[in-house]
């Protein structure tokens, strides 16, 4: 089922949508956010100038560091009374990327999402167990409105308590799973390793998967699980851009379908910032159109995409967004969250105990991402006992659970033992390779 | 009382080898060495007979090495050495953080290393009770 008239729209008709929201929105966030007039007077650009679509290259990019720069709230274009939602994700060091919904950006979020459920198949007969994290990702609330909007029933099980899951997936015969995929791997193992075959045994047909990327051999992993029939589909967002919502995936799985009509992407060099010509590779540029809270033009997301704009089986005419192939950055997605090695570096640095080298490894055991940071020790006095060398072993723990939500595993080695680096320093090994 | 050194190792092979191949490159003479298994790292503690520059030694091949106090009891050949040795901790209701004991070569009994919170209190109690503290263990190793 196809959600809104917009999605079927010729690109004449898309591209004068997104004309007339775009020198809405100029003209919008030039009036109400002094930031983005700044960034434009130091640009020589005006809200005027913005005439055709292509003059969008005339504005300039806004960055991860542009959150940081002006937090919590200095991106808002309204007053704080006018919020109905907060919502914030990990930002690249200390403080995390506060962002915020008025109602009717809620409205929009909320019809959006139901636009991707409904392209990844969901309808208003499912069961949806949404098994992301609940809290301030925007992932859970996200696809909870969305498909409490198309008329689902939303069981918010939040993720984690895996066996639980499984009682509710079976007990209520749930057919539509919201997770991460590498959660949703994992919990079919589970179940597979209680006796159980997931195609006989339970209902599940549907995943909506998010948070996370999710490669092709993870999707054949997931039919093997699962079964053959299991259509499991991604979709994209980022909280700044509202989270969920800016993507999916129809059952053709063959790119992610963007709601233009409120995103315009492009597609640039990520050295240079040069827009690409369509089909090229590149870092995925978004900006949000029609946004009252957050408006956001030329976000650079660091993505790494392309964009397919041949029609495509489902009757969509929207452009489709290449799965992400990586990152522009250095950020890491563990267990669906977004963490930035500058982040783990700052909570390091205010351990006396240890020196200023790190190394940080991410490897996928049992389904699940495992972080591990090992640290030189320098301080003699923790040889006392094993007591306090466990002790700042805990330490560096929690206070990196503290700021990004996540175990880390520690491995404390001797001085002099990491890796120096005379050049930029390759202080993060990711083994996930494909993702399984 | 006499001085013990406690080193950082990491868990995989040849991690002990380096530090003694360090003392030995210095002549240094180890009296009586411990470490128990642990899943990443370890605490080697040991006794030489210069803790001193044995740290410097270290220190500057990358260890990470800490000198502190720690008791030497002289227990003589009789079994229930141990025992009694034992008891007076039990009595004076005083924990024992770690033990071990020295080679003792050629007085053929060994030394039992003791380490408790109150190092000096601890060893008044010990002397009073007629237990032999030493101040070194050369002699013992026969030297």
């Amino acid at each position: 089922m196809i959600w809104a008239p917009e999605e079927t729209y010729s690109r004449e008709e898309i591209e004068c949508i997104q004309l007339r929201k775009l020198k809405q929105t100029v003209a919008y966030i030039y009036e109400k956010v002094p930031v983005y007039r700044r960034k434009m007077e130091e640009a020589g650009v005006k809200p005027s100038d913005i005439q055709k679509l292509s003059d969008l290259q005339k504005l300039p990019f806004t960055n991860k560091s542009d959150f940081r720069d002006n937090y919590p709230d200095g991106l808002f274009a309204v007053p704080r009374k006018e919020l109905v939602r907060v919502h914030a994700s990990s930002g690249t060091t200390g403080k995390p990327t506060v962002v915020g919904y008025t109602r009717h950006d809620m409205q929009v979020w909320t019809n959006n999402v139901s636009r991707i459920c409904c392209m990844g198949g969901a309808s208003a007969d499912d069961i949806a167990q949404i098994a992301f994290g609940y809290g301030m990702f925007t992932g859970a609330l996200g696809l909870h409105a969305g498909l409490e909007n198309i008329g689902a029933s939303v069981m918010p099980t939040s993720s984690g308590n895996t066996k639980k899951q499984i009682m509710f997936m079976r007990d209520m015969g749930t057919p539509l799973l919201v997770a991460t995929p590498s959660y949703a791997l994992h919990i079919g193992e589970v179940i597979r390793s209680m006796g159980l075959d997931p195609q006989e045994d339970l209902k599940v047909k549907i995943g909506l998967f998010g948070g996370e990327g999710m490669t092709e051999p993870m999707r054949d992993e997931m039919h093997r699980i699962w079964g053959k029939k299991f259509l499991c589909t991604q979709n994209y967002g980022m909280s700044e851009l509202c989270g969920p919502g800016v993507s999916g995936e129809c059952p053709e799985l063959h790119g992610m379908h963007v709601n233009e009509d409120w995103f315009i992407p492009e597609i640039i060099n990520p050295e240079t910032g040069e827009v690409l010509p369509p089909g090229s590779r590149g870092e995925l540029v978004v900006t949000c159109l029609g946004k009252e809270a957050l408006p956001l033009i030329r976000y650079r997301t660091k993505d790494i995409s392309r964009l397919m704009y041949e029609p495509c089986a489902c009757g969509r005419t929207t452009v489709r967004m290449e799965n992400i192939s990586g990152r522009s950055d250095d950020m890491l997605v563990i267990r669906g969250v977004n963490v930035f090695p500058t982040q783990i570096e700052e909570v390091l640095l205010q351990i006396p105990e240890i020196g200023p080298h790190y190394e940080i490894k991410v490897e996928r055991k049992n389904r699940l991402d495992v972080m591990t940071v090992t640290v030189e020790l320098i301080d003699d006095r923790l040889l006392d006992s094993y007591g306090k060398l466990g002790e700042l072993e805990k330490r560096i723990k929690k206070n990196l659970k503290a700021l990004l939500g996540l175990d880390a595993v520690i491995s404390i080695v001797a001085p002099q033992s990491l890796k120096r680096f005379e050049g930029k320093a390759k202080r993060v090994t990711d083994l996930r390779g494909d993702g399984l | 009382m006499i001085k013990q050194l406690a080193i950082f190792v990491e868990n995989r092979p040849g991690s002990l080898r380096q530090v003694t191949m360090a003392l030995h490159e210095h002549k240094m003479k180890i009296y009586a060495v411990s470490s128990i298994d642990t899943p990443e790292f370890g605490i080697m503690r040991m006794v030489v007979d210069k803790p001193e520059e044995a740290k410097q030694v270290l220190t500057q091949k990358g260890f990470v090495t800490r000198v502190c106090d720690v008791i030497a009891v002289d227990v003589e050949e009789e079994q229930e050495m141990m025992d009694s040795l034992l008891g007076v901790f039990q009595e004076g209701n005083i924990s024992i953080n770690y033990t071990y004991s020295s080679f003792g070569k050629m007085s053929h009994h060994p030394t039992i290393i003791l380490h408790s919170d109150d190092i000096e209190e601890t060893e008044a109690l010990l002397k009073a009770k007629g237990f032999h503290c030493v101040s070194s263990l050369a002699e013992e190793s026969g030297e």
